[in-house]
């Protein structure tokens, strides 16, 4: 590690501060979901009115795989919340070792966790493989790339969640981050929505290099219009939610309203162009 | 007729198959000259070589294919589980074997790549090693790898929706760019030993499709996206070949099931399985049940396999013969309230004011207007049938069904409320989600009627499983403490087969779906008497009668 990145992590994160939010996130109360009541219908053949007493008496005698199926829909830190920790790292992170240290304290605090179901309360004490899987999938051990940290201007804390995903820590994406974040600047006040579509481009598609970049993200646009074109001809070739919502959900862009499958052509094609 | 001897033989796949006269066989098809093909030997004996599915490539269907974060993975197997084609799998597998493994791909980044697919899993990796840190003599742990066979993947998202908030997967756009990966990364997981039996959580049902071989149902069938009976043929596949391995056997009546489950030249099953005609099913496997018990198979379980036609309509005589006989055979309904295959006209499970081809939503009637016929309850005044009522993801509850019928000496019936994506008008990613919210609703309440339990019916008949089961309706408390019954119109609203009863706002226009909901009302209330339930919400209406008199 350079001595610059050193005096960065040092100077930047706020351990403390991590800690703090991290208590916080995990002990506020979150509302039992359409999913954790399927699971303990499907697992545990819990229904209805049983749901609050089994979670007040059972929960203890469930062995910790069992929990962690059970709750950690509804302990896994979302990006929203990931983006609130920025403030606190700062442009470092924390060691490995620091965040086992940070389990570790949070563990003998005996935090409790409290759910919510059908205007009850219930309050039960956090299980240590909740606390666990949270803290580790809020990536706060993940350093952002170095050579992210070179580029001279302003990295928001979104564009950090973001720069924290492993896509891009790969060694073929770590050579691609200058061309790639300087693409997604130059695309204004879409530069963090561009940082999202690059992560994910990055994550699903794995390029090499610039020229990579550019076949890939157009092949990207024309599986896009291709499907686009087939929904516009009437054909009902498949149908699920999340598609659905990507040809009927509404996008504004400057003014402009577009499906999302539209703006994710508009995406591909205007960073396709930056790297060309 | 003369003697005919036969030789044993153990087939692979391979060996039942020639791949290169399918290739023919698909080329002739494709171009429109199948006439000419020459006579094939397995046509000509009505076979079709058992597995072949697993060489059907869709990958020219799916747009879209799942994408594991593998970080996120906590190993529920929910996925894999609702699956309906075999596209999505599981592998436990010790991180010395994986690492040794990965050595042989030569590629760093796809190596990377295919290590990026396991996950670290407190259900398979930290408890076991947290176990063995206190005794070293238990078993290490695996890591927990998911794969995706975009061969057999046709993008319903199935696998999406039910990882839910876990965050695990998410649907991509699939491009030349990224197939590779899938399919050498899937090609991986084939060369990986089977998960090991200590891997497998055997009080975790789910985790019977982590062997692999309970993965009888090999994928490659013909089946709509997302097909919600699929998912529950390869559920009792899974749970009858962990048992019985492949010494079990199938009769599936002509449906949608058997259009799909064989269209020459793929199988998708592994076990011994044929198609008689729709209305008899349940005749030919007492015929079949006969010459296996007499060729000394009396433990062999046979499945005869059949939709709403062929059970509840035109094979019903017959399946009422087979229940009357007492003979030791296993009845699945895939009871999807309409007859899904030949384009979807109403069969007596056909719900009251269902938009269905033969009772169509018009002027004059909206919709069927006859009631349900509740053919679990038919099957329970059998004399002793194990009848069960399920559904594929309530899977504690489905499994020990199927478990609990492949030990049951005698007839069992399975009835299986299935979602039919393109006759219920739901998406295709919604199978599951619709199944649950149907038995929440009192659609399609669950119960096991088990005659080994006891004398009287309400012995016999639990109705475990149901929300709410001492109520009318099951009630959900809002976050602001007021109360809301869940009625059969909220999931009505949900499935486009009932939306002419409902305006855009979502309120109901017609009488008839009223009459539907106190159709399904009186059905449960029904089902209570018999088991013996208490219905609080009627024991109240009583006593405030009896107090104003």
């Amino acid at each position: 590690m350079s001595t610059r990145k050193r005096s960065l992590k040092t100077l930047k994160t706020r351990p403390d501060a991590v800690e703090s939010l991290v208590c916080e996130e995990l002990t506020s109360p979150r509302a039992l979901t359409t999913q954790v009541l399927d699971h303990l219908l499907a697992a545990h053949e819990v229904v209805g009115g049983e749901v609050v007493d089994w979670l007040r008496g059972k929960l203890a005698e469930l062995e910790s795989y069992e929990l962690d199926l059970l709750l950690s829909p509804l302990f896994t830190p979302a990006f929203a919340t990931r983006v609130r920790y920025e403030e606190a790292l700062g442009k470092g992170c924390l060691d490995p070792t620091e965040v086992d240290d940070l389990i570790r304290r949070l563990e003998t605090r005996e935090l409790s966790m409290t759910l919510l179901h059908e205007g009850e309360q219930i309050e039960e004490p956090l299980p240590q493989v909740v606390l666990e899987r949270f803290v580790r999938l809020a990536h706060l051990d993940s350093p952002l790339p170095e050579e992210a940290l070179q580029d001279s201007g302003p990295l928001v804390p979104e564009v950090r969640c973001y720069l924290r995903d492993r896509a891009w820590r790969r060694l073929q994406s770590r050579r691609l981050v200058p061309s790639l974040l300087q693409a997604a600047r130059s695309m204004g006040d879409d530069f963090p929505e561009y940082m999202h579509f690059l992560t994910d481009f990055l994550r699903s598609y794995r390029p090499r290099s610039r020229e990579q970049c550019v076949t890939f993200l157009d092949n990207l646009a024309q599986a896009y219009k291709a499907d686009l074109e087939k929904h516009r001809s009437g054909v009902r070739s498949f149908f699920n939610q999340e598609l659905q919502a990507a040809y009927a959900g509404k996008w504004s862009v400057d003014g402009d309203v577009v499906t999302l499958h539209e703006r994710m052509i508009a995406m591909a094609e205007a960073l396709r162009k930056v790297l060309s | 007729m003369s003697e005919r001897t036969f030789e044993e033989k153990t087939f692979s796949v391979d060996d039942w198959f020639d791949f290169g006269r399918a290739d023919q066989v698909l080329d002739a098809y494709n171009k429109g000259g199948g006439s000419a093909l020459e006579a094939d030997p397995y046509v000509a004996r009505s076979l079709i070589p058992a597995g072949t599915g697993k060489a059907r490539d869709f990958s020219y269907i799916a747009p879209e294919l799942p994408e594991l974060n593998a970080e996120a993975c906590v190993g529920c197997m929910d996925c894999v589980t609702n699956c309906p084609d075999t596209a999505i799998l599981g592998k436990a597998v010790p991180r010395d074997v994986l690492e040794e493994r990965l050595q042989h791909i030569d590629d760093e980044d796809h190596r990377a790549y295919v290590r990026e697919q396991f996950a670290d899993t407190s259900k398979y990796l930290t408890s076991f090693e947290k176990k063995r840190a206190k005794n070293p003599e238990l078993p290490e742990g695996a890591l927990f790898g998911i794969f995706i066979d975009p061969t057999k993947c046709k993008g319903c998202a199935e696998c999406v929706q039910v990882c839910g908030d876990h965050g695990a997967l998410r649907m991509i756009k699939k491009t030349p760019d990224n197939l590779p990966g899938f399919l050498g990364a899937f090609e991986v997981y084939n060369s990986l030993p089977n998960t090991r039996p200590e891997h497998r959580i055997v009080k975790d049902k789910r985790d019977l499709m982590l062997n692999d071989d309970n993965l009888s149902y090999v994928g490659g069938a013909g089946s709509c996206m997302g097909c919600g009976e699929a998912s529950v043929l390869r559920q009792v596949m899974a749970a009858t070949s962990e048992v019985y391995g492949n010494n079990w056997g199938i009769v599936a009546a002509t449906g949608c099931n058997t259009v799909y489950g064989s269209t020459y030249p793929y199988n998708p099953f592994l076990v011994p399985w044929t198609n008689p005609l729709f209305e008899n099913a349940p005749a030919d496997a007492m015929g079949i049940r006969s010459c296996w018990d007499a060729m000394g198979h009396e433990d062999w379980p046979l499945w005869v396999i059949g939709g709403d036609g062929a059970m509840l309509d035109i094979g019903f005589q017959s399946l009422s013969r087979l229940l009357t006989s007492g003979m030791n055979i296993k009845v699945l309904v895939l009871d999807t309230q309409v007859y899904s295959n030949t384009g979807g006209q109403t069969s007596t499970a056909t719900y009251i004011g269902q938009d269905a081809k033969m009772s169509y939503h018009g002027k004059k009637i909206p919709g069927k207007v006859e009631g349900r016929k509740e053919l679990g309850m038919i099957c329970m005044m059998h004399p002793r049938t194990y009848v069960a009522q399920t559904v594929g993801p309530m899977a504690k509850h489905f499994y020990n069904a199927i478990e609990r019928a492949n030990e049951f000496r005698g007839p069992a019936v399975i009835n299986v409320f299935t979602t039919c994506q393109p006759e219920h008008g739901v998406a295709d990613d919604m199978a599951g989600a619709q199944a649950l919210l149907a038995v929440e609703s009192r659609a399609f309440p669950v119960f096991v009627y088990d005659p080994d339990k006891g004398d009287t019916i309400k012995q016999c008949l639990s109705l475990a499983g149901n929300p709410g089961a001492t109520r009318d309706w099951n009630i959900r408390r809002n976050k602001d403490g007021t109360q809301r019954p869940v009625t059969f119109i909220d999931w009505a609203r949900t499935e486009g087969r009932f939306r002419k009863h409902f305006d855009g706002e979502g309120q109901t226009t017609t009488e008839l779906i009223l009459t539907a909901q106190e159709e399904r009302l009186r059905n449960w209330r029904r089902l209570q008497e018999l088991a013996g339930v208490e219905n609080v919400d009627q024991k109240a209406i009583a006593e405030n009668a009896e107090n104003k008199a």
